[in-house]
């Protein structure tokens, strides 16, 4: 029962995509309404601007749009939108660099926390975190971010980010791991907080 | 195994990318060690953290509607007529007091240098690719025969004898038609009579330009896959149980893109567009070097060609490419 339902909804998503393939808008607006919040949200996460956010994520899906016949039957659509996000964002921080890297600059500012400051008060500590973790986002380096976005918060497979991002699976891990550190050391204070 | 080997291991169960049997045993030993247990606890904590963060971020609700709006007006941009040939040429030449009898001579000439261009570039398809590599050039070592040691004997067979057929059919380009209003005439053999037979009719201009078209997303994948190969070696850091550079995704990389960046260099030399030829012949050599490394290369012969990646500043070239 539960194989033929999955089956169904595999003949339906393919029936879509050959629908938004062949110019169908109703069918692309189908894609849209699924996979939006997902790209937003890593799009989001890799900026820290809403207004950026959204619209990378229209000029995702106008990429999709025009590009969807080159979409091959093997590739996830998922992975495949999110490698258009890549790229748009990766666009984003050259652009950012040219002009003379704002990039840091957008997203807030991040005290150091060190184990003398005091801890923070636990009724906010929820909305406080997000605050910082934001924060020490934008302190990581590019590519690092990536990986310990769409690994972390994103719970993709290591198998879809290698797709997406074209590394090896032994380097994504150790991306992962340094990254994974890195945020370790800059929101101590909260993590330990939190328990 | 000792913690040490349970850390990874640990690591890989809070992602959830262990199969069911391996899950078990790090379990096992989780419940059976304290030290294990904590750092379990702490990682799946911190996950769940990060995994929260993105909770409460939501896109603007009415952003299904201003995206359709945009697609809406994509379609009708679609759908305004396309403006005539002799209109865009008017428009392109608009800029300049030019009279159209002046134009046309412009371009006459650009088409004559086009011409002359693709003649000097058939003539340099008969060198052998790896002798093209332009800069940087390959530093000498010790043994020659080390350069192509990690070269398959098919493209060692390409290297030493590209006089050969087989290498000849497989590089070779055929040249651009170039339509004019007079039939192509087949040169006739020796002692053959030119007959109706050997007119051949010029191909059509659209049918080039899908040519050109097709060479130039071809060159874009191109560029965008060794951007990617290039900033994945400049990262590349020691294997995590090995104390040497874990460089064999790479290395597998260059060999598939090496021959696609040669067939793709000797195109854009036919289609006369320097700056993608210039582009493609620049990265070539790395290319080269990653694909000849040795399966356990050594850190220097990594950190050099890591070095000239950075020093010369190619990743970003080619993302201004």
């Amino acid at each position: 029962m539960t194989c033929h339902a999955s089956e169904e909804i595999q003949n339906s998503l393919e029936n879509i995509i050959a629908r938004a393939k062949s110019g169908d808008k109703e069918a692309f607006g189908l894609i849209f309404e699924h996979h939006h919040r997902f790209i937003y949200k890593f799009i989001y996460a890799m900026l820290g601007k809403h207004e950026s956010a959204e619209e990378l994520t229209q000029e995702t899906f106008l990429g999709a749009y025009r590009g969807i016949a080159n979409l091959r039957g093997e590739a996830s659509l998922k992975t495949w939108l999110c490698g258009i996000a890549k790229n748009l964002v990766y666009k984003s921080f050259r652009t950012n660099r040219v002009n003379g890297d704002k990039n840091k600059d957008e997203f807030e500012t991040l005290e150091f926390f060190t184990d003398e400051k005091p801890q923070p008060d636990a009724q906010f500590l929820n909305k406080e975190l997000n605050q910082v973790i934001t924060s020490a986002l934008g302190k990581l380096n590019e590519d690092r971010r990536l990986i310990f976005v769409l690994k972390e918060m994103q719970n993709l497979s290591y198998k879809e980010i290698s797709d997406i991002t074209g590394m090896s699976v032994p380097k994504l891990k150790t991306d992962l791991f340094r990254a994974k550190t890195e945020m370790r050391t800059m929101l101590r204070a909260y993590l330990e907080a939190k328990k | 195994m000792n913690c040490e080997k349970y850390l990874n291991l640990i690591n890989d169960l809070v992602e959830g990318e262990l199969d069911e049997q391996t899950a078990e045993q790090v379990n096992l030993h989780i419940f059976a060690c304290g030290y294990c247990e904590a750092e379990f606890e702490t990682l799946k904590r911190e996950k769940e953290s990060y995994a929260h963060f993105l909770f409460d971020i939501e896109p603007p609700k009415d952003l299904t509607q201003r995206f359709q709006t945009k697609l809406e007006s994509l379609e009708q941009e679609k759908i305004v007529p396309p403006v005539p040939f002799d209109q865009r040429i008017s428009n392109f030449f608009g800029f300049l007091p030019l009279k159209p009898l002046f134009a046309a001579t412009i371009v006459l000439l650009v088409f004559g240098f086009g011409y002359f261009l693709m003649k000097s570039s058939l003539t340099e398809t008969e060198r052998p690719f790896v002798a093209e590599s332009k800069t940087p050039p390959i530093l000498p070592s010790e043994n020659p025969k080390k350069e192509f040691s990690g070269i398959s004997p098919r493209e060692l067979a390409e290297v030493k004898n590209v006089s050969s057929k087989a290498v000849k059919a497989k590089f070779e380009i055929k040249p651009r038609t170039v339509a004019t209003n007079k039939p192509i005439v087949k040169k006739p053999l020796i002692g053959e009579k030119t007959t109706p037979e050997n007119l051949v009719l010029p191909k059509k201009v659209n049918l080039e330009m899908e040519e050109i078209r097709v060479f130039e997303i071809e060159t874009a994948k191109q560029i965008e896959k060794v951007e990617m190969l290039l900033r994945s070696f400049r990262n590349a850091r020691y294997a995590e149980d090995r104390a040497e550079y874990d460089v064999a995704y790479e290395k597998q990389q260059a060999r598939k893109l090496l021959e696609n960046n040669v067939r793709l260099r000797r195109q854009s030399e036919i289609y006369g567009t320097p700056a993608t030829n210039e582009i493609l012949s620049k990265v070539e050599p790395y290319l080269l070097e990653i694909s000849n490394l040795n399966p356990t290369p050594s850190d220097e012969e990594v950190l050099e060609i890591k070095q000239r990646v950075r020093n010369q500043n190619i990743i970003a070239g080619l993302q201004g490419f």
